[in-house]
């Protein structure tokens, strides 16, 4: 979440947030298409079970994302409200970049 | 039965291992390309992933200040994504490694798709059939085109490195010639220390080195059966074989010398014990048939396996070639037994194995394993494929070590695990490879990339690479291998062994040649 001079906490959270799942998404699409292989026997099988965990593993993590993304908003909103202003008053909130 | 010495030391799969035939596999290997490829792509996704979660992670952690209330829930909320364990990083880790191997096995299927050695066998092969087919004025016109084309040339080194090689083991061999070769200040450093070897081989280095001798066996028969008249044989080495048994046997039957094989007595019957556990102690076994062993000359062991649940099963072992004269004697496992199987001829050797089956009570239904070293493999391999004892028998299994059985059939419901190494080349001499069949598995060691020292150097001469204690320990090893081609014959051994509580009996048979109208010499 990177946060600009102008602008609070809130915007650069959601769209970080956003990123994270878009990111996780595409992950999850790639891990589907490597399971498109015209390949068979013991080997392609335990292929098949590595490649089905690693999408469970995806799958958890973008449960995850979605589980942050309440609480951090949560937190991005009140991290703005109990600065109103301030980073435009005196530059004393703090700025990431 | 010899205790074999596995090497638990190691868990990791065995090096030098390559498995062929088996249960088919389908798969192109450029799938497998471009599924490493959306694996590489899955874990850069979730690298990008991992990086804006901490990105996020730390922008939390800069602004707890203003509302330290919610900063430590969402903390806890995205620590999850950043599990050393279960976060984005490590997913995309496991991912990249995934794709790794998907690579690594894309490579292998792509290796054995461009095998070196088949395009060598499919080139030369091909092109000495068919100057061969010409009959000797053929052939040389043919050599005179394969010269133009490029390709005599690895056929002339390929026979003068097979014939090296020959002469090495020769060399070794206890026999007359092979003491006249040890003897001679000449011959000894050239041969028994392989310098001959090693130069016919160095203009060849690169060339796969089973292909080479399958090129120069199959050379040497062309050359052998070329001078024949009449058109060429479409099996050169059969051909060859079959040249060179008629010309052992013949002064026997010009002299009216007919004998046979008989079996018998019993020698030894060894009390119960366990049976086998796996292939090494089944090899184990053949081993221990050899004389100066637990065998004389021309024995052969029947194991019956008694079942905890009333169940029979029985494992044959046959040891190999024990008498390389040229001329037959008393031992039926001798060099006119080779030269028989390798023709398609009836041979003595086979005739010791099947009558010492007839004499074991061996059930109809009651599985049967055969297994054999060498001359002992090509026996075994005979005996399963031949319809008449198939009725008589339920050959559930062959066990193959250094035996050169690639132009043998075998029935489809039985399953065969052929062991061969690279560096011996006796497995070569059928001149071509195993067939790639679902019920038969070829499995081959590199010995030089063994943990074992004494492998490494058996790698370095024919003799060593073909001893059947250095078989014993490539199967000791092969048992670590995974590869799912192996489990149709591991089913087989687990059948036949038995379960813990199994018990069994060993009958050694000892056979030799009788004529009809005496007893044995």
């Amino acid at each position: 979440m990177s946060v600009g001079a102008q602008g609070g906490w809130t915007y650069p959270a959601a769209t970080g947030l956003h990123r994270v799942q878009e990111h996780l998404d595409d992950a999850a699409g790639q891990v589907a298409a490597a399971g498109g292989a015209d390949w068979s026997g013991g080997a392609a099988a335990s292929f098949a079970d590595s490649l089905s965990e690693v999408a469970t593993r995806v799958s958890r993590l973008a449960a995850s994302a979605d589980g942050a993304r309440a609480e951090v908003l949560r937190h991005a909103l009140a991290a703005d409200a109990a600065v109103p202003a301030a980073g435009l008053a005196g530059g004393t909130r703090p700025v990431a970049v | 039965m010899s205790a074999v010495q596995h090497d638990g030391q190691d868990t990791d799969p065995p090096p030098g291992f390559t498995v062929r035939g088996g249960p088919a596999t389908r798969v192109r290997w450029e799938d497998l390309s471009l599924a490493a490829d959306a694996l590489r792509r899955a874990a850069d996704a979730l690298d990008a992933a991992d990086r804006r979660v901490r990105d996020l992670h730390a922008a939390v952690e800069v602004s707890a200040g203003w509302s330290p209330a919610t900063a430590r829930p969402a903390a806890n909320a995205l620590a999850p994504l950043l599990s050393a364990s279960l976060g984005a990083r490590a997913v995309a880790d496991d991912t990249l490694a995934l794709a790794r191997a998907l690579d690594r096995a894309a490579e292998e299927y792509r290796r054995a798709e461009l095998d070196v050695g088949a395009l060598v066998r499919a080139t030369v092969q091909g092109s000495v059939a068919a100057a061969a087919s010409r009959g000797p004025v053929g052939l040389l016109g043919g050599a005179l085109r394969l010269l133009a084309l490029g390709s005599v040339g690895v056929q002339t080194l390929a026979l003068a490195h097979v014939t090296a090689r020959g002469a090495t083991l020769l060399a070794a061999s206890p026999t007359p010639a092979g003491m006249v070769l040890r003897l001679n200040p000449w011959t000894r450093p050239l041969l028994l220390e392989g310098r001959l070897a090693r130069a016919t081989w160095a203009p060849l280095g690169g060339l796969p080195r089973t292909a080479v001798v399958e090129v120069g066996v199959v050379a040497a028969a062309t050359a052998i059966t070329g001078v024949l008249p009449g058109p060429a044989p479409r099996d050169p080495v059969r051909a060859a074989a079959g040249v060179l048994h008629t010309t052992v046997t013949l002064p026997a039957r010009l002299r009216g010398e007919v004998t046979t094989p008989a079996v018998g007595p019993v020698v030894e019957r060894w009390p119960v014990e366990p049976p086998p556990r796996d292939a090494a102690e089944v090899l184990a076994d053949v081993a221990a048939d050899y004389p100066p062993y637990e065998g004389a000359d021309g024995t052969v062991s029947v194991r019956r396996v008694d079942h905890p649940d009333g169940a029979r099963s029985w494992v044959v072992t046959i040891p190999g070639t024990q008498d390389w004269s040229p001329v037959a004697g008393d031992n039926p496992a001798d060099l006119t037994s080779d030269l028989a199987l390798m023709a398609g001829r009836a041979d003595d050797a086979t005739a010791a194995v099947v009558a010492a089956l007839a004499q074991s009570g061996i059930g109809r239904d009651e599985p049967v394993l055969l297994a054999g070293h060498s001359l002992g493999g090509m026996v075994a391999v005979g005996i399963a494929a031949d319809p008449l004892l198939a009725a008589r028998y339920t050959f559930a299994g062959v066990l193959t070590a250094g035996s050169p059985v690639g132009s043998m059939t075998l029935p489809a419901d039985v399953q065969a695990l052929h062991l061969e190494h690279p560096h011996d080349d006796v497995p070569a001499l059928d001149g071509g490879p195993n067939p790639d069949a679902s019920n038969r598995v070829t499995v081959t060691r590199d010995l030089t990339r063994s943990a074992h020292a004494a492998d490494r150097v058996a790698a370095d001469g024919p003799v060593g690479a073909h001893r059947v204690g250095t078989y014993v320990r490539s199967a000791a090893t092969m048992d670590r291998v995974e590869d799912e081609r192996l489990e149709p014959f591991r089913a087989v051994l687990d059948r036949v062994l038995g379960l813990p509580g199994s018990t069994s009996v060993v009958t050694r048979y000892t056979a030799a040649r009788v004529s009809p109208s005496g007893p044995p010499g």
